[in-house]
């Protein structure tokens, strides 16, 4: 303590410049605006496909990431949002457009449900179970609804019903300008979630749920509010889903498409937003760069994600923080 | 026993752990300003009446007045808002955190505009000043203490509840923070500590209350006299 004078750092102090260059991020979608231009059907269909994945780690992270508890109904909303779109457009003759919203409200009134044992204390692996089987339920639904659902086999969504006010996407470089507008508005307002005090109430529940009460947190309110804002964000990728694909069947929201969505958040970073968006690249695209070794495909999969998870457990993102501070997620705006 | 200017009356107070009834019947009060020790074995129920002050055992009866509002059975993010801050005996610190996350979340109340508060915290505490993008789990006992203390005031406190500020402390710790809670008590903010530390206790408290056995067996005040220090030791243990 005598040495106080010399080594202790001013109480208030600037702001680091590199913290207000966080516009720079928006870059990254202005950069990728041309793509279509060089990308043919399938590269751009693949690239769509990491666009879906972003709100869809994002969402998962807020749950797992942010806010610390292991609930796995992501899968859940997912399905949830893709149906919705489906069932508007199939049924009722919705435009895609129109559906998306109701798609993320679907998903966020689902992730209330499913935030709801969280309430009562359940934890760890008890929420995983518990979490998981809502999600199969869900699943059970789809299949045995069928009037609605269309059952096993699913449903079409008409082609015709694939556009934006009227305006039509036929071909996947449409499709692109949709879903980047999309993932990055989901980025950006879940951006400034985590960095509100909704955000901070998120991490001082993971850090320790007791002493967010005592810090006077409203803990249960919070945790439905991740729930829900979880299930909205993932909603909206389930029906970019629905758009992407044009047919929504129970099989894509199975367990192995759980472990995909994991893989998502664990490879790319949990906790961390550039972390959902890296993982969502990355687990969806390195498929990809696998397929000229037919038959290796799984495995060279799998030894990517192990090797991630083995060397850099808290993601991509950690070592790109480790490069530049601004990779690091904040949660205060001074 | 109370009067008007007490902040915090409890009267007939009854609580528990599941079939495990800790409390029977506790009555206390605290004066605005004033710091009230409350003394007692292991098992005694110190610990389980502060929970119960700050919502996080609920009461199977009585009444726990804050400011004139029955407070008793509230969620402890109630209670806290109206100022009543518990430093509890495990510190319950954000143990992956750093000193400056810690500080920021106890002030999460009030938004986002901390910068004063926080000065002052770090003006109360250079120590934590120089270790404030310290990870919590990294420091020592007494330095947790500290932090788990400035925390507290940055919820701007009225009463603070102390469970054992030194307990587990090395000696030179415990000094430092009987100064500190000497310090605060200058600034008039009314505390009720828990202390296993009797020197510790006397030198702070305005009053003390004795609990046995989840009952108040005894009350004094320390300012209208000399306390054999001796005879409150072998009241509370014998």
């Amino acid at each position: 303590m005598a040495d106080a004078p010399k080594s202790a750092a001013p109480a208030t102090k600037a702001p680091p410049a590199w913290r207000q260059r966080r516009y720079l991020f928006w870059l990254i979608p202005l950069l990728l605006l041309p793509l279509p231009f060089y990308l043919g059907q399938y590269k751009q269909y693949v690239v769509n496909l990491i666009l879906v994945y972003v709100p869809v780690g994002v969402g998962f992270n807020i749950v797992v990431g942010n806010l610390g508890l292991l609930a796995f109904s992501n899968v859940a909303f997912f399905g949830i949002g893709a149906y919705t779109s489906g069932v508007l457009a199939l049924k009722l003759g919705w435009p895609w457009w129109a559906t998306i919203l109701p798609a993320g409200l679907m998903g966020g009134l689902v992730g209330c449900i499913a935030g709801v044992p969280a309430l009562r204390g359940v934890r760890l692996f008890y929420l995983a179970i518990m979490t998981l089987a809502f999600g199969e339920l869900l699943r059970w639904v789809y299949i045995r609804w069928v009037p609605v659902t269309g059952g096993s086999f699913g449903m079409s969504v008409p082609k015709a019903s694939i556009n934006v006010f009227g305006w039509p996407l036929p071909t996947e470089g449409d499709k692109f300008y949709a879903f980047l507008f999309l993932a990055v508005l989901m980025v950006v307002l879940t951006d400034r979630l985590l960095r509100s005090r909704f955000g901070r109430a998120f991490m001082a529940i993971k850090g320790n749920e007791q002493a967010a009460a005592a810090m006077g947190i409203p803990t249960d309110r919070y945790i439905l509010l991740a729930f829900a804002w979880g299930g909205f964000v993932v909603g909206v990728g389930g029906s970019m889903y629905a758009a992407l694909v044009g047919h929504v069947t129970p099989i894509a929201f199975d367990l192995a498409e759980l472990i995909l969505e994991f893989a998502v958040v664990m490879v790319g970073g949990l906790g961390s937003l550039v972390g959902s968006v890296l993982g969502a690249a990355i687990i969806t695209a390195a498929p990809e760069f696998f397929r000229e070794w037919p038959g290796f495909q799984e495995m060279l999969f799998g030894v990517l994600i192990v090797l991630v998870i083995l060397f850099l457990p808290r993601g991509v993102a950690s070592l790109l923080a480790r490069v530049h501070p601004i990779f690091i997620d904040r949660y205060y705006r001074d | 026993m109370a009067t008007p200017d007490d902040i915090l009356v409890a009267r007939g107070v009854e609580a528990g752990y599941g079939k495990k009834q800790i409390l029977f019947g506790v009555d206390f009060a605290v004066a605005k300003s004033e710091v009230v020790a409350l003394l007692g074995a292991n098992g005694s129920g110190k610990s389980t009446a502060l929970n119960t002050i700050s919502g996080f055992v609920r009461p199977l009866a009585g009444s726990i007045q804050f400011e004139g509002a029955e407070i008793a059975g509230k969620p402890p993010h109630q209670i806290f808002r109206r100022g009543v801050i518990q430093v509890s005996q495990a510190r319950d610190l954000f143990m992956d955190m750093s000193v400056e996350d810690n500080l920021r979340l106890g002030a999460w109340v009030r938004g986002g505009q901390v910068a004063d508060l926080l000065d002052g915290v770090f003006q109360s505490f250079p120590r934590l000043a120089e270790r404030r993008q310290q990870v919590v789990r990294l420091m020592s006992g007494g330095e947790q203490q500290m932090v788990a203390i400035g925390r507290a005031l940055m919820g701007n406190p009225k009463i603070l509840l102390l469970d054992e500020p030194s307990g587990g402390l090395a000696p030179i710790f415990v000094n430092e923070i009987a100064a500190i809670i000497k310090a605060l008590k200058k600034t008039g903010i009314a505390m009720m500590i828990i202390e296993q530390n009797i020197k510790l206790a006397l030198s702070v408290a305005d009053r003390f209350l004795i609990l046995r056995e989840g009952r108040v067996s005894q009350h004094h005040d320390v300012r209208s006299g000399a306390v054999n220090e001796e005879e409150i030791v072998r009241s509370i243990y014998l």
